[in-house]
């Protein structure tokens, strides 16, 4: 789906990858301790969220605002679930911190889907319709125009505070060391 | 609305094992606020119970290669009383971007009509502001955002009452218990022992 606005002309930074321990490739077991399946989990959403990043930054398709947003939120209730396996202190830096990079792709991901549904309503609408969604049409491009250099950065402050290789480190080595590989019970 | 802890969770333990703990405190989040339901107008709980259901489908899908292949039906059950909660939420949500964009629209047409008082007398220049406001009336948006005021509130009445009828269909069906058993049954299969070498805590 093309975008609602424009692409960024601010210049895309050189996004890093942490290293996501290999088990994070695999089928999750039944077998594992609970401790081990939340860690799963964590990286596994935390390497969804940060795939979509450079799609989020060319602003070229809607769905990467969606997917990063839903990937932040997934991993913040993952976090509220589980928090009882890490220090309190820990789950709640990291909740406070996913919970504000969510927020960001929420206003960009709400005027995303207003613009798109008020672009399915123009055609075949009545005069007095059309001039109101088209009035609403201009005011949200203008708006999720506005929001665009706020994605990029929240990105940047991402990559500029090393979030997520502490988050890959944090929680490839707590409360398991499935850093090299892994095994499992 | 905060997620209920859940504080008595090993990380050295199976994982089937402790599905029930995570499963009965996430169900009653989302159970204990369906008695807001039959409030049409309780948008804030209504918008409390979407967030409990979105809550407890994330926890269903963290552990989806656990549970049975029937299973699965119900999760798409699931995923439509979520659909009609996010729907009516983004009514709740959306009549409130209407209003701004109605009071933006109407301090456009304000100005307009002090232009007016600018004119002394019928001149030409008053004919031209009062054809500019007038145009602004007939092309504008004003009473389209008006109209789309109306038609919200109306698709949230209709959604609500769907709502209502997809819901008493769950409890006809004894949803609830569904689940619970989905989860006891998820819990009850046996865990292997043996495939390796197991991590420890690192505080063991």
């Amino acid at each position: 789906m093309p975008d609602n606005t424009t692409s960024s002309a601010a210049e895309m930074p050189q996004f890093s990858m942490p290293d996501f321990p290999p088990l994070v490739s695999a089928q999750p077991d039944p077998a594992w301790p609970l401790g081990q399946w939340c860690q799963f989990i964590l990286l596994r959403y935390m390497q969804d969220l940060l795939a979509q990043r450079e799609v989020v930054w060319r602003n070229e398709q809607v769905e990467g605002v969606h997917q990063i947003r839903v990937s932040a939120r997934r991993l913040r209730t993952a976090l509220q679930t589980f928090h009882a396996l890490w220090e309190p202190a820990q789950v709640r830096k990291h909740s406070r911190y996913l919970a504000e990079f969510a927020d960001t792709f929420g206003v960009a991901r709400d005027l995303d889907v207003m613009i798109i549904y008020l672009d399915s309503q123009l055609h075949g609408a009545h005069r007095e319709r059309r001039a109101a969604l088209n009035w609403m049409l201009e005011s949200k491009r203008r708006l999720r125009l506005a929001q665009q250099p706020e994605l990029e950065e929240a990105l940047r402050r991402l990559e500029a505070d090393e979030y997520p290789r502490r988050f890959v480190e944090l929680f490839s080595s707590k409360p398991f060391d499935i850093r090299s590989g892994g095994g499992q019970p | 609305m905060k997620a209920r802890p859940i504080d008595s969770l090993d990380s050295g333990q199976g994982v089937r094992s402790q599905l029930p703990e995570i499963f009965v405190i996430r169900m009653n989040e989302l159970w204990d606020l369906s008695r807001h339901m039959q409030f049409e107008d309780r948008v804030t709980e209504l918008h409390d119970m979407r967030i409990a259901a979105k809550r407890l489908r994330y926890c269903f899908e963290f552990f989806e290669p656990l549970f049975a292949d029937g299973f699965k039906a119900h999760l798409k059950q699931f995923k439509q009383l979520q659909d009609f909660l996010g729907e009516i939420h983004d009514c709740d949500v959306w009549v409130d971007y209407l209003r701004d964009e109605l009071k933006l629209a109407m301090q456009e047409l304000s100005t307009l009509r002090r232009e007016l008082d600018q004119h002394f007398g019928a001149s030409q220049g008053l004919a031209e502001s009062a054809r500019r406001m007038e145009e602004q009336f007939r092309e504008g948006p004003v009473s389209g955002l008006l109209r789309m005021l109306t038609e919200l509130t109306q698709r949230r009445r209709e959604l609500y009452q769907q709502l209502l009828i997809f819901w008493q269909g769950l409890e006809e069906q004894g949803f609830q218990q569904q689940l619970a058993r989905d989860v006891a049954e998820a819990a009850s299969q046996s865990e292997r022992t043996d495939s390796g070498d197991a991590p420890r805590p690192e505080d063991a």
